[in-house]
């Protein structure tokens, strides 16, 4: 007897977890946040499921507030629920709060143990209350949508993958810059993907690069993910061609001099392709592929200067130059200063493409 | 206390004592210590190390506690293992337990090492044995977060100062706190069982590794600048990584780590326990039962930031009077007294 009221007493010390459980039909389970405004004035909306027979359906709480955490304690009291982001997919924050310094805002979500560090962040054009009224359209449930539509351009080399943790970790990174997606929707339409939105260290610049040019960053930065596309028009001659391409290998060899004052940088890219739309055919023919490959290479070497020139105005090294040149070139480097350097860098790509297959046909 | 040990028994013990309670947040500690040449310090503070465990081998012979140097050794393990059970209760009410009462999952961890220590020494001696599995699995998923980790953050090497040198190998021969356990339990490793320098170097590599692995993926991972804003780099590292089969790695880790903790938890205690009975006394169970209610009474009442805080800064000051100064004192002063009886 005194043995099996010992095991009870002990047993009932188990149930420690009690404190803590948190019951589904107690919680909101938001899935998306969109973050208006900055502190002192914060408006923010969270969306979670509504049916569980239907996804797409959902409810949008609001809140107002001076700090992110009063905003989510007004949502708090306008649900029968408890506001739990454990299952957070996606923190959309607009442009202008972006501005400022998105890291204090991030803070409250990097900071909790609850928060999932495997959320997307992305900036919005103008007011993010647009990006979660879209009810009708939202072909599944919201914050799956948000997560599926970022990693589907994360899986072809368009977006850098980025989460919570690694852009809070890149906001603190001098010789790297965080690059966001950035998100424009018209009216009731959905979201498109407009290009990768450019930091200097916690701020927003206020330039974001177009989808092409955020390719060339990824790629040039991280390196190819599942899938890389391209596609060029070729005007030959009067007539209009187009060029699409798949890339097979994205490999690069960086070389690092200085000039003067300045430092030059030089990609070598080593770029082998799979042909994936060519009207006038015959590439089977070294001299047919020749000019393609000179056409492809040259546009590209365009496109890449357009976008380092850009990224340099905007004083984002979304690339991760400085860390290169930080980590084998230290006399180079010069701490607290590099944006100084960066911004009157050279750099230049010079890319080299093979065609390696056309397709299925010749 | 009779019982006898294997060599390979003594050197698991080892490794989960030094590797246990710490190892979600050392890197952290010695990377700030260390700054960028932090785990090439790492490297150096586990060479020394190595030739400190290689003397211990030599001498471990003459490691005789007297009463009073008992009751030092007793003391400073108290102190390790109230601060020990305030950095669990600290991370339980962080990262899982943030409503549950202090009291009750103090009494929970501290009522299982009770029982560990009032059981037969095989209990403790093959516990360890049940987290070696999970070595490999906790290992596997780290491996996980290789797409984000940049081999530009080890570079360029040289560029730590002097004072980071010397801060850096203090921390970094702190990874090995615990190492005068092989001076208590050697001599209960089985005579025919000869320990070798190979074993001594397997050992050492072995847990160097594993500790080295641990400083580097977190060196590689975080930013220099945002790792201070983080408390337990590898708890973070493991909650960014998707799985399919577990929504939160970290929390899957975290009772991993917690199981590990106890039982380096419960080897301290085992060390305790060898030198309180190594005189015949005449009660086998109040003694533990004490123990643990002064560890409890030690530490429910003080599980805060502060305190959080000066454990991580300050534990690294225990390895050299613990493990290098008091051993080397009491063993050379053993080995000149024997010589000298020896004369007479």
């Amino acid at each position: 007897m005194r043995r099996a009221l010992m095991f009870f007493v002990i047993s009932s010390l188990f149930l420690s977890g009690c404190w803590d459980q948190r019951l589904y039909k107690d919680l909101a389970i938001i899935s998306v946040i969109g973050v208006d405004g900055y502190i002192g004035d914060i408006k923010a909306y969270y969306a979670y499921p509504s049916s569980s027979d239907d996804p797409t359906q959902y409810i949008v709480l609001d809140g107002k507030g001076k700090t992110a955490r009063e905003v989510r304690m007004d949502a708090n009291n306008k649900s029968e629920q408890a506001i739990d982001i454990a299952e957070l997919t996606t923190i959309l924050f607009n442009e202008d709060t972006a501005k400022k310094n998105l890291y204090k805002m991030l803070d409250v979500y990097y900071r909790s143990a609850q928060s999932p560090m495997t959320a997307k962040i992305a900036i919005t054009d103008g007011s993010v209350k647009r990006y979660l009224n879209l009810k009708e359209t939202i072909p599944k449930e919201i914050g799956e949508y948000y997560l599926d539509f970022i990693k589907s351009f994360e899986d072809y080399s368009i977006y850098p993958k980025t989460n919570l943790e690694i852009a809070a970790n890149l906001m603190f990174s001098e010789g790297v810059d965080l690059g966001l997606p950035y998100i424009k929707t018209s009216g009731k339409g959905l979201p498109q993907a407009k290009g990768l939105a450019l930091f200097n260290g916690q701020k927003y610049t206020g330039v974001h690069l177009t989808q092409r040019e955020s390719q060339f960053v990824t790629l040039l930065g991280h390196g190819k993910a599942n899938f890389a596309e391209l596609s060029y028009l070729w005007d030959k001659d009067g007539e209009q061609i187009p060029v699409s391409f798949s890339v097979i290998r994205f490999k690069k060899k960086k070389k690092v001099a200085q000039v003067g004052s300045k430092i030059k940088m030089t990609y070598e890219i080593k770029m082998p392709v799979v042909m994936t739309e060519y009207p006038p055919d015959h590439l089977n023919k070294k001299k047919k592929r020749d000019p393609i490959e000179k056409f492809i290479e040259k546009r590209i070497e365009k496109d890449m200067a357009k976008m380092f020139k850009k990224c340099q105005d905007a004083e984002s090294d979304v690339i991760g130059i400085g860390e290169e040149i930080r980590a084998y070139h230290p006399n180079l480097w010069k701490e607290g200063k590099w944006k100084e350097l960066y911004k009157d860098m050279e750099i230049k790509a010079k890319v080299n493409v093979q065609i390696e297959r056309s397709g299925s046909t010749r | 206390m009779n019982f006898t040990i294997t060599k390979v028994q003594l050197f698991l013990m080892l490794f989960f004592r030094s590797t246990g309670i710490i190892f979600i947040g050392y890197p952290e500690t010695i990377i700030l210590a260390g700054g960028r040449d932090a785990w090439i310090i790492f490297f150096v503070g586990s060479l020394i190390v190595f030739f400190q465990l290689w003397i211990y081998e030599k001498l471990y012979k003459y490691f005789e506690l007297g009463k009073f140097t008992a009751w030092i050794y007793i003391f400073i393990w108290i102190i390790v293992l109230i601060g020990s059970i305030i950095y669990m209760q600290y991370n339980l009410n962080i990262w899982v337990q943030q409503n549950t009462p202090h009291t009750i999952s103090l009494v929970l961890m501290l009522l299982i090492s009770f029982y560990i220590s009032v059981s037969r020494p095989s209990t403790i001696i093959n516990l360890p044995v049940f987290i070696i599995p999970f070595i490999f699995i906790f290992i596997i998923y780290l491996l996980f977060s290789i797409p984000e980790l940049s081999l530009n953050h080890l570079f360029p090497i040289g560029t730590s100062t002097g004072g980071q040198w010397m801060k850096g190998t203090m921390v970094a021969m702190a990874a090995f706190t615990g190492l005068e356990g092989y001076l208590v339990l050697r001599k209960y490793v089985l005579p025919e069982d000869k320990i070798s320098f190979k074993d001594i170097l397997t050992f050492q590599l072995s847990i160097t590794l594993f500790i080295g692995f641990l400083v580097i993926v977190t060196k590689m991972y975080f930013a220099t600048d945002a790792l201070p804003y983080v408390t337990e780099p590898i708890l973070y590292i493991l909650k960014s990584i998707e799985v399919t089969f577990v929504k939160r790695l970290d929390i899957f880790f975290f009772f991993l780590w917690l199981g590990w903790s106890i039982i380096s938890f419960g080897l301290i205690v085992f060390n305790i326990r060898i030198v309180y009975f190594k005189q015949k006394r005449k009660h086998k169970i109040w003694p533990m039962a004490v123990l643990h209610l002064i560890v409890f009474i030690g530490s429910v009442g003080i599980i805060n930031i502060q305190v959080m805080e000066f454990i991580r800064n300050h534990f690294h000051y225990f390895y050299i009077p613990t493990t290098f100064i008091l051993p080397f004192i009491i063993m050379l002063f053993n080995r000149r007294r024997k010589s000298k009886c020896a004369e007479l």
